[in-house]
């Protein structure tokens, strides 16, 4: 969408009446609208500005001395980057409980100072140097004694109900956030939910007790502004206080799945997985990357070669527990670098929201400056009956570079994905791969891995999709 | 087993069930909003939680003053 003066409105900022994001000359912007001045004022003017920059739990800006024709402009601010934009349905299980915590914990800093969110969406934190923060700085308004929080509905949809779903229910269940985008209706989350859960104080009256009652009061009249003088300061710490026990006790632990334990199972040598390392470090330094995709990435064991030389990292991979188990590494180690999703590379992503811009697709937010495709190829052929050439024209839509392996058909974990299905893959060899790929790419070099059968292959696109 | 260790819990979820009928009764009157069942939630839960930490803190005062007393007792017989 174009603004005046030439500038791109981004998408998913049109909800807020309080101003929106823009990109101009690549840079982004946040216009404040004169409605939302006072509260703009107090925010910078009360402390708190300063209070969560200082915890890292608010993304800092710059005012812009930018000029705007807009009537409406009160101020341009210039927030800091975030490198990679992700959204709930991308996030193991703590990544949502950290972002869940993230946003309560601002709600009562926020208290503190006099201020209130008025808004608690997923969509508003992201990952940032290792840690969940408030991208929207749009999202405080004045608190004033008695009135109730105005995001809590919000809330026990983006956070608390599908953490709940994950944590009682599946794990899988999170993908429910791609299809409700305004967070997973409470009154499924209730028939979904195991009858326990009822009785537990915090998720009977936080899931099922709220989805009864969104039902009776559908249709009933009722003076909502009276509800504004009913809620003491105290009560209103008391719900806050309630929710944070109430996500603070849901666990998940991710089990040892077919991916999470997947290096002591690979058919590597101690020395060949080694010699994999040596070769994928060298083609890093020899590229220097700034950002780096690992697609399949398990537990991230091949990311960390990037990130850990300070380039931005993304860890996709489709099992959710290998994904947990990476974020719990990152966090424990207190890895800024990298970011771990769960993404089906099959079926990625897509475009959702008002005409599918709201939230950008997988492809959308990149090109990344190299992707690794480790041990990957085969599971794109021979498990989703993929061509080859149509793996590498998706592969050259988002990187510059490629960091490729072959695994050939001989090998063990191709004759075991062989072992239930029809061998239907005639053009499954080294040569057919090299040919599928060098329609898009320019093959750099090639290394055979030592004591196995497998080769890594460095390559850079011909031309870049737009 | 499994039936007395939700004992309490059950007891309170009737109890919770029971008070909220007694405050909304079936009469309202105004506007549709689909945001007013999670606004009367909330002040049920902050009734609830509200009081439960005053109670929490009437008993820890009560047994702070037993505590006391039987330190007061202990050192007055060593004396």
């Amino acid at each position: 969408m174009r603004g005046n003066d030439n500038h791109l409105i981004v998408s998913g900022s049109f909800r807020d009446p309080s101003g929106f994001l823009f990109l101009k000359e690549g840079r982004l912007y946040r216009q404040i609208n004169k409605v939302y001045k006072e509260d703009y004022d107090m925010l910078m003017c009360s402390g708190l500005y300063e209070d969560l920059v200082s915890k890292n739990l608010l993304i800092p800006h710059i005012e812009s001395d930018m000029s705007a024709d807009d009537e409406e402009c009160y101020k341009i601010i210039e927030p800091e980057k975030i490198p990679f934009i992700s959204y709930n349905y991308e996030w193991s299980f703590s990544q949502l409980k950290d972002a869940a915590l993230t946003t309560l914990k601002i709600q009562k800093t926020a208290l503190k100072f006099g201020m209130t969110l008025k808004d608690a969406s997923a969509y508003n934190i992201q990952f940032y140097k290792g840690k969940t923060i408030l991208i929207d700085t749009l999202s405080f308004r004045k608190y004033r004694e008695g009135e109730l929080w105005v995001s809590y509905k919000q809330f026990c949809n983006h956070f608390l109900a599908p953490l709940t779903l994950m944590s009682y229910t599946d794990i899988r269940l999170s993908q429910l956030l791609r299809i409700f985008i305004d967070g997973i209706p409470l009154d499924l989350v209730s028939t979904l939910l195991p009858f326990r859960t009822r009785m537990n104080f915090s998720l009977f009256s936080h899931i099922h007790l709220h989805a009864r009652m969104q039902k009776k009061y559908e249709d009933k009249l009722i003076d909502v502004r009276s509800f504004n003088k009913r809620l003491s300061r105290s009560g209103f710490e008391a719900v806050i206080h309630s929710l944070e026990s109430a996500v603070k006790k849901l666990k998940w632990d991710p089990k040892e799945t077919g991916w999470a334990g997947y290096y002591s199972a690979t058919n590597y040598s101690t020395e060949a997985f080694q010699f994999k390392k040596d070769i994928i470090n060298q083609f890093i330094d020899k590229i220097k990357p700034e950002t780096v995709w690992d697609l399949g990435a398990n537990t991230g064991e091949f990311s960390r070669i990037a990130s850990n030389k300070g380039i931005y990292t993304v860890s996709f991979d489709i099992d959710p527990a290998a994904v947990e188990k990476n974020y719990l590494e990152c966090r424990k180690k207190k890895e800024t670098n990298l970011l771990p999703l769960v993404l089906d590379l099959t079926n990625p992503s897509a475009g959702i929201g008002w005409v599918n811009k709201e939230r950008m697709s997988f492809i959308e937010r990149g090109p990344s400056d190299m992707v690794l495709a480790l041990a990957l190829i085969h599971h794109f052929v021979v498990s989703n009956n993929t061509p080859l050439d149509r793996v590498a024209e998706f592969l050259s839509r988002v990187c510059k570079w490629l960091i490729i392996e072959y695994v050939p058909k001989s090998d063990t974990q191709v004759q075991k994905l062989l072992a239930t299905r029809e061998d239907i893959f005639p053009d499954y060899t080294q040569e057919g791969f090299e040919n599928a790929f060098i329609d898009y790419f320019n093959i750099n070099d090639a290394v055979k891995i030592r004591d196995s059968k497998r080769t890594i292959y460095l390559m850079k696109i011909k031309y870049m999709f737009s | 087993m499994k039936i007395k260790k939700y004992h309490g819990k059950i007891t309170i979820s009737l109890q919770f069930i029971f008070m909220i009928n007694i405050i909304f009764p079936g009469a309202v009157y105004c506007y549709i909003d689909p945001g007013t069942g999670s606004f009367i939630v909330q002040i049920i839960i902050a009734g609830v939680v509200g009081s439960l930490i005053v109670i929490k803190i009437f008993f820890k005062r009560v047994k702070d003053f037993f505590r006391k007393r039987k330190n007061n007792d202990k050192e007055e017989k060593e004396n």
